[in-house]
């Protein structure tokens, strides 16, 4: 007889294969369209990190192994945290929220062999992170480095390791703080605040804090490298895992395996850790989460209406009502604000703390930089957000469809609700953002209205794709916004938004190049063609948000519930 | 073989159930009635393990299910009213999967399907995956992997929302022939003409109270009322309502 573990392992392949046959009977179209542009985006990454090392090593020199290998440093423990979360995160969801987990508890299945089980599913979905992002990296940095091919062998090795680590960790984590939180809804939500926030605190003092000043023989990029010396702490596995691609780089195998052994023990550790503690957290974390009690609105409803009737005073007011209800259910789900909140509160914390760097002493065109790639940090997460909450939008309707989908209003209406809720919530947060960088940075007035109306028109066109595919392409059987952002809609958005807004930053890029081949100086050629770019921008950004959201239209008319 | 002993379930300030015993009897069909609302979903789940009492003990065949919650699980069988089922397996994959997790051999495992198969008529469906199935079609295929271990216990919660009749009659005679062969099976409903159909005793609860237990014919003499049992029912929950009030 099989161990709970392995039946439960064996029905996952069970239907992983079931998927697949499917897919290939049905969908040859979608795999080839999938499979294309998940190896465009590898081989897109390949290639600007190779661009980007070569460019480093001529800006840097000698410096340049070192300047590298502390962007490794930086990047592993960037690529940990927000695994650490996001397995923090789905943990919570698959053990105490899922459908799954509460059938599978009604059979005499071991506490222990779910929470393995789901701790195997959530390192699947992290490896993703490590496919697309990590591995291109460390293949650029091979060859850059001249490296046979060989040496990406053994540094897959490294990340198959490594990934146990932030999984175990972050359930970990998770399930203590489902049992340790004060057991109220109210409680809930101030601890994981209060958490959040503390954690932004800290690391706000950490980059704030840290000595700046600009020396004109000092490297631009180590300076800011330097001041985030904290990433090579020998206690933090993510620096083992840099540390050891190093020696691997450098041909010192025995090192290179002392680091492998180090994270693979630590690995082991955590699990089994989480493993034994799992028999009793899960089981209370489950009974914890089942107990909360439902907390009465009506007191708060006053508030939400009011804020948001008063924001969008020029809207119909049934399309209002429908935006009010998406806001009211992603504020009152604090799975999905607390990541919202975590990456614009790091990109806050970094632009707020500018000064620190003392870019802002700088010429005029190290700042127009510095503010356009505040501008494309910005732009490449608000996409990363539209695709994850604003393409499931609909689909998350699922079911309930039909309440909205029998309402006595047109339902175009709807689309354009969801359309006004993603551009002012983007635009708000932002805009914000974008300000706060221009003002930190001390860029010129034209340039810090350029990179507003760039920011705008984003928003517009990123809007418009994920509502507009989002309706094109909707999954109304899935009630996890995961999985639906992982279909061919989902895939397919997130890679024309990629797309939009490398476009924008091009075109918006013009201005900044006119500035620079006049050496900075401020001159009416310059603002002319500020206004033309803004023109350009506010073009490219209607289509995008246009074109997907006329055929969204359409297809919303013939939607079959 | 379900012993309910002073169950207390708070929500917060809620109390969803409060202070209930209750004992059933080996091959005792019991049905829980009352209206939305009245604690009988929270009762169910406690008995299946799915949630803890706040104060009191559950036992199921003499285990108790928080402590010893596999070898309860062993013994038992739940059935939801929302049927889960792995949308990518098909009805026959999903049953493989519950008789394994149960513990049945291969052979056992084909050979309780097949006779479950024949016994719901679901030979037609049951190599398609469970994402086509209708609500009927999935709550026979749950009712079916129910019975695969022969549990002694049956957990049943609302079994026969969204059936059709042919289905309504087929799931009510499965009821009493499990009943007859020895299985205990508590049973909520909101239809109150199952339980004057099949349940040997009747429990009906009003704000996670036990306000009148027995057969129906001891509900019929309790509510001092000789018509059905929907009238009977009416008759003592309104008359709990207005002495609460």
């Amino acid at each position: 007889m099989r161990s709970d573990l392995a039946v439960l392992g064996a029905r996952r392949r069970l239907e992983l294969g079931n998927r697949l046959r499917e897919m290939f009977e049905r969908s040859r179209f979608k795999i080839l369209v999938i499979g294309s542009f998940s190896i465009l985006f590898w081989l897109s990454l390949y290639s600007l990190s190779l661009k980007g090392m070569q460019q480093v090593q001529f800006m840097t020199r000698q410096h340049s192994t070192e300047l590298i290998g502390s962007m490794f440093h930086v990047f592993f423990l960037a690529l940990g945290i927000m695994l650490l979360f996001s397995n923090a995160i789905i943990t919570y969801t698959s053990l105490f929220k899922s459908k799954e987990t509460a059938f599978l508890s009604s059979l005499p299945v071991r506490a222990e062999s779910i929470f393995l089980y789901r701790l195997g599913e959530s390192i699947a979905f992290s490896s993703w992170a490590f496919v697309f992002l990590a591995t291109p990296l460390t293949a650029a940095y091979g060859a850059h480095l001249g490296l046979p091919w060989t040496f990406n062998l053994p540094v897959l090795a490294f990340y198959l390791v490594f990934l146990f680590v932030p999984a175990a960790l972050g359930s970990l984590v998770s399930m203590i703080v489902t049992v340790t939180v004060p057991r109220s809804r109210k409680g809930l939500v101030i601890a994981g605040a209060a958490v959040i926030v503390g954690g932004v605190v800290y690391l706000g003092f950490r980059v704030v804090g840290l000595p700046g000043g600009y020396n004109q023989d000092l490297r631009i990029a180590s300076e800011v490298f330097d001041s985030i010396k904290f990433s090579e702490n020998p206690l933090l596995p993510s620096a083992w895992l840099a540390k050891g691609i190093g020696h691997l780089r450098e041909g010192r195998t025995d090192r290179a395996l002392f680091f492998l052994g180090l994270i693979a023990a630590n690995a082991l550790f955590l699990t089994a850790l989480a493993h034994s503690a799992a028999g009793g957290l899960m089981r209370r974390g489950w009974f914890v989460s089942q107990d909360l009690p439902s907390r009465k609105r009506r007191g708060a409803r006053a508030g939400v209406d009011l804020f948001f009737g008063r924001l969008l005073f020029f809207m119909s007011r049934r399309v209002k009502q429908i935006v009010i209800k998406d806001a009211k259910s992603f504020v009152r789900d604090p799975v999905q604000w607390s990541q919202f909140l975590i990456f614009f509160g790091l990109l806050g914390i970094y632009f707020s703390s500018l000064r620190s760097f003392a870019y802002e002493e700088r010429d005029v065109v190290f700042r127009n930089l510095i503010g356009q790639m505040n501008l494309l940090a910005t732009a490449l997460t608000l996409a990363t957000f539209s695709s994850r909450f604003i393409f499931p939008q609909l689909s998350l309707e699922g079911r309930r469809f039909w309440v909205v989908g029998m309402m006595p209003m047109p339902r175009e209406e709807i689309l354009f609700g969801k359309l006004a809720f993603s551009f002012a919530a983007s635009l708000l947060i932002s805009e914000f953002l974008i300000g706060l960088s221009s003002f930190m940075l001390k860029v010129p007035v034209s340039m810090a209205a350029l990179h507003a109306v760039a920011l705008f028109g984003i928003c517009l066109g990123l809007s418009g794709l994920s509502v507009g595919l989002g309706t094109l392409y909707p999954n109304f059987a899935e009630d996890n916004p995961s999985k639906i952002v992982a279909g061919f809609g989902g895939t397919l958005n997130l890679v024309l938004s990629l797309g939009f807004v490398i476009a924008v930053m091009a075109v918006q890029a013009v201005p900044g190049f006119v500035l620079l081949r006049e050496g900075g100086a401020a001159s009416p050629d310059a603002s002319s063609w500020v206004v033309g770019t803004m023109a350009a921008i506010l073009a490219l950004s209607l289509a995008a948000c246009l074109i997907p959201m006329a055929l969204a239209l359409k297809a919303i008319r013939k939607l079959e519930i | 073989m379900i012993g309910i002993r002073g169950v207390t379930k708070d929500y917060g300030r809620k109390t969803a159930v409060n202070d209930l015993t209750l004992d059933i009897a080996q091959g005792e069909l019991f049905a829980f009635l009352g209206p939305n609302g009245a604690g009988k979903t929270t009762t169910i789940k406690m008995i299946a393990g799915l949630l803890r009492p706040t104060r009191g003990a559950i036992t199921v065949c003499g285990f108790d299910v928080q402590r010893d919650y596999i070898e309860a699980k062993r013994r038992m069988a739940y059935v939801p009213d929302q049927p889960y089922l792995y949308d990518k397996l098909s009805g026959f994959e999903f049953l493989e999967f519950i008789g394994e997790m149960y513990g049945l051999g291969r052979d056992e495992r084909r050979k309780e399907i097949e006779r479950l198969s024949e016994l719901f008529d679901m030979d037609g469906y049951l190599d398609l995956l469970t994402e086509s199935y209708s609500h009927g079609m999935k709550q026979r295929v749950v009712l079916a992997g129910t019975l695969l271990h022969k549990p002694k216990v049956m957990v049943v919660d609302e079994p026969l929302v969204g059936l059709d009749p042919h289905t309504a009659r087929l799931v009510k005679n499965i009821f009493r022939d499990q009943a007859r062969a020895g299985t205990t099976i508590f049973m909520s409903t909101h239809v109150i003409s199952i339980a004057e159909d099949v349940a040997d005793r009747v429990g009906i609860i009003l704000e996670g109270r036990v306000v009148a237990l027995g057969t129906v014919a001891e509900l019929r003499r309790q509510a001092n009322h000789d018509g059905k049992l929907e009238d009977v029912f009416f008759k003592i929950t309104e008359g709990q309502s207005n002495g609460g009030q």
